[in-house]
């Protein structure tokens, strides 16, 4: 997603009570809530839905391709790769949400505070996140993860670090736009708290742009998990995450595809699920853009 | 100017990141185990029982007269190991930015002229399908199908082995998520600019509706698409590292990511601010071209 | 600058060992390595291995001879996993300096077919006494830039390497005390004290490849990135990170030898890429090739995989200054939890020797009847009880390991079969920096941050002294701290390996080395994982490319035939 596009449109809108509505007219959209909704039912009960232990060896079956016995394969270890996947997926996606949660939170506190107090405080902030912005990604997650070690929590400070700048854009932008709004001033004027008009009146009307902006942040984050994993700094063994799934798999690109080509459906389906009902909130929230 | 304060704190970020972080150059060096002594020496003739603050201050002097210093490991100028490598990433992502330029914005143009049409849902998908695909995993998948199934692409490796044709599936790779981007963003600002009243004009005037699509609504609307493909710039350089991880080529990704896994600090700082100097001055080219390209917005 | 060397000083000769790093790329490990090689470090690859060994363990060696006479001309591509830091002789240039050099710098002496030191720039040699060394220099030989090859050079190259300070070999390469110039064609070098296995160290080591006179004062600014010698090819250019070209040397004194016109070394760090490469005829040498992909490549037609002698072992490593494993009883328990079968069948897909005694099964000290703990989960469980652990109280520990998939693999395997008797396995995979930085031994540092570590060593042929190089006091490499302060004492183990060093006549070396291995299975120190086999795989094309000429050998034999 481009998130550059992502944060313009999101920053432009605000919530309207017929969103649900039109939402609800999105056919895409909705098979992909549908999608969401499976995806997260599997990580809730993979352990009660999952074939065979995701752990469980079976060094008669190694590398294995899909069978009735095993519908997508084996590993080097005989694991049962669909157990592994559905397991994978409660990890991931716990990954990606928290990830983006604390990104969205910190990003949002930072960005209000810029907006609300501006001046040096403004200044400071969106500089740091300007530093944050101009690094490669991937190199900065791979150095901060150097400096933490490998964990799945450690994972999860990464991800919300890599997002937090472009929730503190969006949150100061739409900071300033309602701050400049009638009513707003008029609260002001009649001297209501401060802290009460910041969470009354502003952040109440910010959520829309960030709700959006958090639904096409998810997926990033799911890929981010998987890439930090390929690079070898990602979630530990032995617990499987699509992103170990996929960097353990695809050295055995040669014997047994399977390893690398079914993790990177799971991924690439949720992502595509949490893309496409993320258009389509951006789209049902946005009354401005030319296109539905 | 914002530029400097944002590079000085990109490199002091860098430099606390790779100072911080367990291991250092004389450990990490392939494979050897230094004695005790070694370690002192080296450590010491490295500058690296400074103080962190006195480190960072000498490093940035040097910077500023033009030094990056020389790679622990490589033993050349950092300077040099990042031009030698610059060529092929920016081959890397200059090509797969034609790649999805070339799919992307015939593709867009169709989808708004022909609106809710086959070409319009066919392409929304893809676009969809384009940004949700991991480009590592896209890049394996192609190594599968194109190198090793059908012959046809080396399986991964450098430009001076096998020529251009190395660059082939690392740029469809790179592409692939962009394609998606281009397509969607084409199609949204087409449909913007031909609901615009000169549109209607050059219709009314008889213009053929070729000319109108592509003269006159693709001239407007490829305006923000240059915006587009310039913040485009960090994310391609990203996805650049895990590109030329999978293929095997030598660019400046896989240059940072040895650097790291070596603690190469001269090389990590170099190749960090290089490539952070990059992105910042793109960005700042793509704002003074939106200037240049519409009139209304002026920069004083 | 950097120095990998580690020091030996003169009064306490330090381990020889050089080990390899485990997490260095999948590759490195299967190299063949070399310890043995003086001090050097390195991760290399370096050292030609285990050559001798290899030789006698396998058996054979060609890859693909044919009975056809050599032919002249055509060039080789060799895939391998990163180009040198550098191809100065004074610095270590890391995993690849010395695969490089090799082709390109002579040594005095050479390692031969028998395990046994061969002729090079050296005719013949003799050693009045036990300290000193006079070697009768081969007439004629002129280096690649046309000057004559003299004594001269000689002397200069091992004084600038191992008598600078400035040198990263600097006396590590054999307590070597001077050097002199007897006439234009005979060379002494002086010992400070006796040294069994010091002409193998100059045989195997490639570092001491003889550089002209005056080398390092004339390459100015290219120290780094060029390099002259007597040797079968030249380098032609060297684009870092993408490939080193090496042509032929004309001058070259073991005519008609090189037979090739061109030698490639193609830097592809990923093993995946590097088999494809091999498969689609990018690649015509693959000096490491990952176990999986062997049962695939021996059967591709156009490709042939030697397997030869194995010269690395995993070890899980044990810190015994920390709990659990300051406990006898527990380290006891992993010597009988760990099914080293499975994990050589499993992990190494079956190119695994198992291990006996601490010795590689090529080598002359080895002991293949030495009775060695087996896999018996029930006497780790007896074992585990008595040191207070079980379901109620179950034993768990942190396996740090480097990431890389060889490792991975091994550890969760021993994670499994340690899970079956109730031990519990925090498995963690760290980039190797981060992997080291809290095991080397430094005075006054505690080292009790972690608890379990994978350790990869790999052993060079000849220096018998390796295999327990790593529990020397004298080494930093001890990582499980034996002897070292807040580890487990047992100076009946430092004694017989202080006599080992210096133990000339084989025999007594290897009762010495048999009493070693009793004392490191009194102790259970840690826990050898079975020696892996070095496997290489060449395209048919590729004749003469002798396993004896192993990773690091020189590549002078090479020719191809293209059916012409």
């Amino acid at each position: 997603m481009p998130l550059g596009l992502a944060v313009r449109r999101a920053a432009s809108l605000a919530a309207r009570p017929a969103w649900v509505r039109r939402f609800a007219r999105n056919r895409l959209g909705l098979l992909g809530a549908f999608g969401i909704a499976v995806f997260l039912a599997v990580g809730i009960l993979a352990p009660y839905i999952e074939p065979r232990p995701y752990a469980e060896f079976d060094l008669a079956h190694r590398l294995v391709g899909p069978s009735t016995a095993h519908l997508l394969g084996t590993d080097q270890f005989g694991r049962d790769q669909l157990s592994r996947i559905l397991y994978g997926a409660r990890i991931s996606l716990t990954v990606a949400l928290a990830g983006t949660s604390i990104g969205t939170v910190v990003g949002m506190l930072l960005g209000a505070l810029a907006g609300y107090i501006g001046g040096w405080v403004d200044e400071a902030v969106m500089r740091a996140m300007d530093i944050v912005l101009a690094f490669p990604q991937i190199v900065l997650a791979i150095a901060v993860a150097a400096l933490l070690g490998p964990s799945i929590i450690n994972v999860i400070w990464i991800i919300g670090l890599l997002i937090v700048p472009q929730f503190a854009r969006v949150t100061r932008g739409s900071v300033i736009a309602v701050m400049g709004l009638e009513y707003v001033t008029a609260a002001r004027t009649v001297g209501q708290h401060e802290r009460a008009i910041l969470f009354g009146h502003v952040l109440p009307n910010v959520l829309g742009p960030l709700v959006v902006l958090a639904s096409l942040t998810i997926p990033n984050a799911i890929i981010t998990e998987a890439a930090l994993s390929f690079l070898g700094v990602g979630v530990q063994l032995p617990t499987p995450s699509w992103g170990n799934l996929l960097s353990g798999g695809n050295t055995f690109l040669l014997q047994a595809p399977w390893l690398t080509i079914f993790p990177g459906i799971a991924i690439t389906l949720a992502v595509l699920s949490f893309n496409v009902v993320g258009d389509g909130l951006r789209d049902a929230l946005d009354t401005s853009g030319g296109h539905e | 100017m914002l530029l400097v304060p944002v590079l000085l704190g990109v490199s002091i970020a860098v430099f606390l990141l790779v100072h911080l972080a367990p291991g250092d150059p004389v450990t990490s060096q392939l494979g050897l185990y230094p004695s005790p002594q070694t370690v002192a020496r080296l450590r010491h003739s490295l500058g690296l029982d400074d103080p962190l603050p006195v480190q960072y201050i000498i490093w940035l002097g040097r910077v500023l007269h033009g030094d990056l210093g020389n790679s622990l490991y490589a033993h050349a100028p950092v300077t040099d190991l990042i031009l030698q490598r610059f060529p092929t990433t920016l081959a890397l992502t200059v090509a797969s930015t034609i790649f999805a330029l070339v799919i992307g914005i015939p593709l867009g143009v169709v989808s708004a002229t022909h609106r809710d049409g086959i070409v319009d849902h066919i392409g929304l998908i893809l676009s969809m399908i384009g940004v949700s695909i991991p480009v590592f995993w896209l890049g394996f998948l192609l190594i599968l199908a194109l190198a090793v199934s059908i012959q046809i692409f080396p399986p991964g490796g450098s430009i001076s082995t096998y020529g251009p044709i190395a660059l082939v599936l690392p740029s469809v790779t790179l592409g692939a998520s962009f394609v998606g981007v281009v397509v969607r963003f084409t199609r949204a600002t087409m449909l913007e600019v031909l609901g615009q009243d000169y549109v209607r004009t050059a219709r009314a005037k008889g213009l053929s509706e070729m000319r109108v699509n592509y003269e006159h609504a693709l001239g407007n609307a490829l305006i923000p698409l240059t915006t587009v493909v310039g913040l485009q710039v960090g994310l391609l350089l990203s996805g650049a590292v895990l590109t030329e991880t999978v293929f095997s080529l030598p660019g400046l990704g896989l240059l940072m990511t040895d650097a790291v896994a070596a603690r190469d600090y001269p090389l990590i700082l170099g190749s960090v601010l290089a490539v952070a100097v990059l992105v910042v001055l793109v960005n700042l080219a793509v704002d003074l071209l939106y200037g240049v390209l519409d009139p209304r917005i002026r920069y004083d | 600058m950097f120095i990998d060397r580690y020091n030996r000083p003169r009064s306490s000769p330090t381990p020889r060992l050089r080990r390899a790093l485990p997490g260095l790329a999948v590759a490195v490990a299967m190299l063949a390595s070399a310890c043995g090689s003086s001090a050097s470090p390195s991760v290399n690859p370096s050292g030609e291995p285990s050559t001798s060994a290899a030789a006698t363990s396998a058996g054979t060696s060609a890859s693909s001879s044919s009975a056809a006479s050599p032919q002249a001309g055509g060039s080789v591509i060799v895939d391998y996993v990163g180009d040198p830091g550098t191809l100065n002789p004074t610095k270590d240039g890391g995993l690849s300096d010395n695969i490089i050099t090799l082709q390109i710098r002579d040594r005095l002496v050479c390692p031969g077919q028998d395990g046994g030191i061969t002729p090079c720039l050296a005719t013949s040699w003799d050693t009045p006494d036990p300290t000193t060394y006079i070697f009768h220099l081969r007439q004629g030989v002129t280096f690649s830039n046309g000057a004559p090859f003299t004594a001269a050079d000689a002397k200069y190259t091992v004084d600038t390497l191992t008598l600078s300070k400035d040198s990263d070999f600097y006396q590590a390469e054999g307590p070597i005390e001077g050097t002199k110039i007897i006439d234009d064609h005979t060379f002494e070098i002086d010992l400070s004290s006796p040294d069994p296995y010091f002409l193998e160290y100059m045989s195997l080591d490639s570092d001491l490849g003889i550089m002209p006179n005056g080398w390092m004062d004339q390459c100015g600014t290219t120290c780094d990135t060029t390099t002259v010698g007597t040797g079968p090819f030249m380098l032609k250019d060297w684009v870092k990170g993408d490939h080193i070209t090496l042509v032929r040397n004309p001058h070259y004194w073991d005519q008609p030898r090189p037979y090739l016109d061109t030698l490639t070394f193609k830097v592809t760090p990923d093993p995946e890429a590097q088999v494809l490469q091999l498969k689609s005829g990018a690649a015509d040498i693959l000096y490491a090739v990952p176990f999986k992909d062997l049962a695939d490549l021996s059967k591709t037609p156009g490709i042939t995989v030697d397997k030869h002698g194995s010269g690395s072992l995993t070890e899980v490593v044990l810190n015994n200054r920390v709990a659990p494993f300051n406990n006898l009883q527990v380290r006891e328990a992993m010597q009988y939890a760990i099914n080293r079968q499975q994990i050589g069948e499993v992990a190494m897909y079956g190119y695994f020797d198992p291990v006996t005694d601490l010795l590689p099964p090529w080598h002359w000290g080895h002991d293949a009847d030495f009775p060695a703990p087996a896999y018996d989960p029930q006497k780790a469980t007896q074992l585990l009880a008595q040191a207070g652990y079980d379901s109620g109280h179950p034993l768990s520990f942190e396996l740090r390991i480097i990431n890389n998939q060889d490792f991975i693999d091994q550890a969760t395997l021993i994670q499994q079969q340690l899970a079956q008797i109730g031990v519990q396995v925090k498995v963690t995979p760290l980039d190797k920096a981060t992997f080291l930085a809290p095991m080397f031994y430094t005075p006054g540092a505690k080292n009790l941050s972690w608890q379990a570590g994978l350790e990869r060593f790999t052993f060079g042929a000849i220096t018998p002294s390796l295999a327990y190089q790593t529990y020397d006091t004298g080494s930093y490499i001890n990582f499980c701290g034996v002897n070292l302060p807040g580890g487990l004492q047992d100076p009946t183990l430092q004694s017989l390996i202080d006599q080992a060093k210096v133990e000339g006549d084989q025999t007594k070396a290897k009762a010495l080395f048999q009493q070693i291995s009793q004392q490191f299975y009194k102790d259970a120190l840690t826990v050898y994982l079975p020696w892996q086999d070095n496997v290489m795989a060449t395209r048919d094309r590729v004749q003469d490319f002798h396993v004896l000429a192993g990773p690091v050998y020189p590549l002078q034999y090479v020719w191809v035939n293209d059916g012409k």
